[in-house]
């Protein structure tokens, strides 16, 4: 039995381990930070694995992410809810300086500066489902069962989402 | 700046040595707990990179379609020089053989389909004769295939004769309809021309006979006159209808006679 959730459990940290630390980085703005969720998470998802069947273990991993995100804000009471790190924060240079070292180039860094700019700079609601689908390309049926909402209300939520990011970056 | 550039933010990862320590420090976090629980380094699959096109389903049907494809062609094509004996003989002559069956509709096509079956059959026997593979298995599978050509060859034969006779008795039937019609005609002529004589001998016969009243009934005459006149042209209509009948019916006659032409033509070329 152990062997088999051994499996399921080895094949989910290769696949998802880089998103859900993108995932959890762009919320707390803290690699540090954002290992040892990712590691609480994934010993989380060990412990659910055990009590039973785990139909998407991906989603499964987000919904825990997301509330150890949640969480961690809620312990450190200082800091606003703040999904993505501002366009002038401190907080925002000190992260982008952070991953200098493991981007290709600074051309890339720039573009991912700003892609995570435009994103922040969306409504707290379409943020989630805009990077979730266009960033780590989930479906819309995984971002529904992450958030725990409806198919069709992250749906809205990802147009309206990508109509507003459009406006915002000029395309028609 | 686009939409589909917001995936650059996927560049933002772990290193490798980031990962497997992470991983070490789950590890040790689960075995606390979990005793006899020892988890191994997972080394992402060289396939993985590829995973991206098993997520959707057309493209898993697509992936399918040219795999099931790609096989059955490269099987088919190596097929067809084998002999039998050979492992892929069975599929030559049950499978790629038989397809081209499918299109064929008449029984004249299936009989040269058989016929050229049975050709290759021979070359295969000669062959195997030529490479020293003729042995009693071999023999028997060729002789077998041999029949089951024969057979077929012989099937689509008599259709074709079978045929070739419902032509001929439709020929012979139309052919006696066409006599009979011409004989009603014909008798039809004759008799108009008939009546046409008599009615003159009677007429003539009437004048000879009274020559007295042929004065006082001149008037008359010429009333009788005008009406034989009228009979006559009656007559002659008529005789010219038929005449057009007979004319129709020798043309349907004559292209009756081209048809079977063509059709004995057409067999014999067969």
């Amino acid at each position: 039995m152990n062997l088999h959730l051994q499996k399921i459990f080895e094949k989910a940290y290769a696949e998802n381990t880089d998103a859900l630390f993108r995932f959890v980085l762009y919320r707390v703005s803290d690699k540090e930070q954002a290992v040892d969720i990712v590691e609480d998470t994934y010993v989380h998802f060990w412990q659910t694995l055990k009590k039973g069947e785990v139909k998407e273990p991906r989603a499964l991993l987000y919904r825990i992410a997301r509330n150890l995100v949640i969480d961690w804000y809620r312990k450190k009471k200082s800091v606003p809810m703040q999904m993505f790190p501002s366009e002038n924060s401190e907080e925002g240079e000190i992260y982008m300086d952070m991953f200098a070292g493991d981007l290709v180039g600074v051309d890339q860094i720039l573009e991912a500066k700003m892609a995570i700019e435009k994103i922040a700079s969306l409504e707290p609601i379409y943020r989630e489902a805009v990077y979730l689908r266009f960033v780590e390309e989930l479906t819309p049926k995984e971002i529904a069962e992450i958030l725990g909402i409806s198919t069709n209300v992250i749906s809205v939520r990802i147009n309206r989402g990508i109509n507003l990011l459009k406006t915002k970056l000029h395309i028609k | 700046m686009k939409i589909k550039e917001l995936k650059k933010l996927k560049e933002i990862k772990l290193s490798i040595s980031e990962k497997r320590n992470l991983f070490d420090r789950i590890s040790s976090s689960i075995s606390k707990e979990d005793l006899d629980v020892k988890l191994s380094y997972p080394i992402p699959s060289p396939f993985f990179r590829f995973s991206f096109l098993f997520q959707n389903k057309h493209l898993q049907v697509g992936i399918l379609a040219i795999f099931v494809l790609s096989i059955t062609s490269a099987t088919a094509f190596a097929s067809l020089n084998s002999l039998p004996g050979d492992l892929l003989y069975d599929v030559k002559t049950n499978i790629v053989e038989k397809i081209p069956n499918l299109f064929y509709v008449s029984s004249e096509s299936k009989a040269k389909d058989s016929y050229e079956k049975i050709d290759k059959r021979i070359h295969e026997f000669e062959k195997l004769a030529e490479i020293g593979r003729l042995t009693e298995k071999n023999k028997e599978i060729v002789e077998e295939k041999i029949d089951q050509n024969f057979n077929d060859f012989d099937k689509n034969v008599r259709k074709i004769k079978n045929k070739e006779k419902k032509i001929t008795e439709e020929k012979n039937y139309l052919e006696s309809e066409l006599e009979t019609t011409l004989e009603k005609h014909t008798e039809k002529i004759r008799k108009i021309r008939e009546n046409k004589e008599e009615d003159r001998r009677a007429l003539q016969s009437v004048l000879e006979r009274a020559p007295s009243f042929h004065e006082k009934e001149n008037d008359d005459e010429e009333k009788k006159e005008k009406e034989i006149k009228k009979e006559e042209q009656k007559s002659n209509e008529e005789l010219k209808n038929t005449e057009d009948e007979i004319k129709i019916n020798t043309e349907i006659k004559e292209e009756q006679e081209d048809i079977e032409k063509d059709i004995e033509n057409e067999l014999n070329l067969d």
